[in-house]
């Protein structure tokens, strides 16, 4: 039988809409099942906080309802990732150093989610400042995959993953800025979306890497995510990179026709060594699935790729050090102040504030942008981006999508690669390449290993090509 | 053939002052074989000529995905003062500074 857990939005929504269902009663069963979670030997731990808010925004819901309100997400909950900022909660990137900070204002996503009718339900885990793939870099102690709880769900965004397949929410804000969305999504056998770079708007979220963090989704369906992506994409005065475009129709999908589709599968990923047996297993039953509807599947050579995780992190970690000068112990959260100088208060404040991945990262984000010391090394990723872009964005002028699978591997065990650091950054090797492209990419659940973990692949599309991505899934979904 | 360059100790100790964080908040020893280790992997990006221009990359974008370069309304004073209850006399209340944990 199934449970208010195992629904998604699309579901919840036609049970409210029939009143077979009222949002209270969807709010009580998530935060029930959130309680029971947290009193288990080895609990889910994707929530930081479950909001005391959600239950009278639901009485407000259903009082709208009964009044005739018809706003599309109605008493729906969904979950937060802990670095979109909600008016008058904590938002702490899963650091030390924000630690007591409360946002002043909401996110202009979660200002348009709640204008829908939608109800933020909780703060989700992290990576700090969503530096990391397995939220074993946060404050708050690491999330665990509802799959199997001695791994991780994927990171940085993830204990959204976590609440959504786990079922004590039906979606989930996550954030990327290089597969932070994807790569948990695909752990934990969800959906995970990144829209184009300038779909959604940035305001209100902490930023990482400005150049490529962009807001994206989890969820239970394809259907969800048009959905959500309907009411939350437009044109915001308060992110100039946000464009101006109408994802209304997305609140209705219909199926792609398969048989019509021109598939591109780049080389350079299946000569992979790293990738796993049984991811490329699965990826191969995917190809065939398209190949049997009569899609036309052809292998692309982009050499470039063979460097996109260098330019990703050099381009990433020179941003997050310019961005994350801003946490000087003065403006938000933790102050360490030994009473001397300024730099005193900044060095105490940082040292104290970030952990040990943070100030990795910023360092090597230091030294690439020093030409004195690293030479010409951030010129050449940026060129190495310029060569991605356009390379990528040439095999679309004759393809329709580009698959390719999430990750190498599947959810590796906690604690693995926690002290290794660059084998970490490997886990990005299948997602970067997108953030740097600025291309929409939706991470579906395809397959599972022997042991049952969940594998993914991705259908990455043109810049503006969010509807095409999600028709194709949905008639993948559907099929199944 | 350009050399290499290397994070020898000095170097090493330049970056954590510009990053503005204390040797001593952490493992010098540890984070500075990491630090090496994936400056070290960046090294692919030397095959590559830096002269592609990042800003002209976007050969098959349609004009029509992207928004117009239009000035439009963006934040006006009665805006920011909306967003912020702490205005009065024509002044914003900031966190305040060092040793004084007033707000001004």
């Amino acid at each position: 039988m199934m449970t208010i857990g195992d629904l998604s939005v699309t579901m919840l929504a036609e049970k409210l809409a029939s009143g077979e269902l009222d949002s209270v009663s969807i709010v009580r069963a998530y935060r029930e099942a959130w309680k029971q979670d947290e009193k288990s030997e080895k609990p889910l731990h994707g929530y930081i906080e479950f909001f005391d808010s959600a239950e009278s925004d639901a009485v407000e819901a259903d009082t709208a309802r009964a009044a005739g309100d018809t706003r599309p997400l109605l008493g729906i909950p969904f979950a937060v990732k802990d670095n979109i900022s909600i008016k008058g909660k904590r938002c702490t990137c899963g650091s030390r150093i924000l630690e007591g900070y409360v946002a002043p204002y909401n996110a202009t996503v979660i200002d348009r989610l709640i204008a829908a009718g939608a109800i933020p339900l909780g703060r989700t885990n992290m990576d700090e400042f969503a530096m990391g793939s397995s939220t074993e870099y946060s404050c708050h102690g690491p999330s665990r995959n509802p799959v199997d709880r001695d791994r991780t769900p994927g990171g940085s965004s993830g204990g959204s993953a976590a609440v959504v397949a786990g079922g004590q929410a039906p979606v989930a804000l996550g954030t990327e800025t290089g597969g932070s969305v994807r790569l948990p999504a695909s752990y934990c056998g969800i959906y995970g979306f990144k829209p184009t770079y300038g779909t959604l708007s940035r305001s209100g979220v902490v930023a990482f890497g400005s150049s490529l963090d962009q807001v994206g989704l989890l969820a239970r369906s394809v259907d969800d995510l048009g959905l959500m992506l309907s009411v939350m994409a437009g044109r915001d005065p308060l992110d100039n990179t946000c464009a101006d475009r109408d994802f209304s129709s997305l609140a209705h999908l219909s199926g792609a026709d398969v048989s019509k589709l021109k598939i591109a599968l780049p080389k350079e990923f299946m000569d992979e060594k790293g990738l796993a047996p049984e991811v490329a297993a699965v990826f191969e039953e995917t190809c065939r699935w398209f190949r049997d509807r009569g899609a036309a599947i052809e292998t692309v050579s982009i050499p470039v790729l063979e460097a996109a995780i260098s330019s990703y992190y050099v381009i990433a970690l020179s941003e997050a050090a310019s961005n994350l000068s801003r946490f000087d112990g003065i403006r938000y959260g933790l102050r360490k102040d030994p009473l001397a100088s300024f730099d005193d208060l900044y060095v105490a404040t940082r040292s104290d504030g970030f952990g040990s991945e943070v100030k990795r990262r910023i360092v090597i984000g230091n030294y690439v942008l020093s030409t004195h010391f690293s030479g010409d090394t951030y010129r050449k990723a940026m060129s190495v981006r310029a060569r991605i872009q356009r390379d990528v964005a040439a095999v679309f002028e004759t393809h329709d999508i580009l698959l390719c699978p999430t990750n190498p591997a599947p959810a590796f065990p906690l604690g693995s690669r926690v002290d290794d650091p660059l084998a970490m950054y490997l886990t990005d090797l299948y997602t970067t390449f997108v953030n740097l492209a600025r291309i929409p990419s939706l991470s579906i659940p395809a397959g599972k290993t022997s042991c049952g973990l969940p594998v993914g692949v991705q259908i990455c599309g043109p810049m503006g090509g969010e509807k095409t991505i999600l028709e194709v899934a949905r008639a993948r979904e559907k099929s199944r | 053939m350009k050399k290499k360059p290397v994070i020898d100790d000095e170097t090493f100790e330049n970056l954590l002052y510009l990053s503005r964080l204390s040797p001593e908040s952490t493992n010098k020893e540890t984070l500075a074989s990491q630090v090496r280790q994936i400056v070290d992997y960046f090294e692919v990006l030397s095959k590559y000529a830096g002269d592609e221009n990042p800003y002209d990359a976007y050969p098959a974008i349609p004009a029509e995905v992207l928004r117009g370069n239009d000035v439009g309304p963006a934040f006006v004073p009665a805006d920011l003062k909306q967003m912020t209850p702490e205005f009065k006399d024509g002044y914003f209340r900031v966190p305040g500074m060092l040793g004084n944990d007033d707000h001004r």
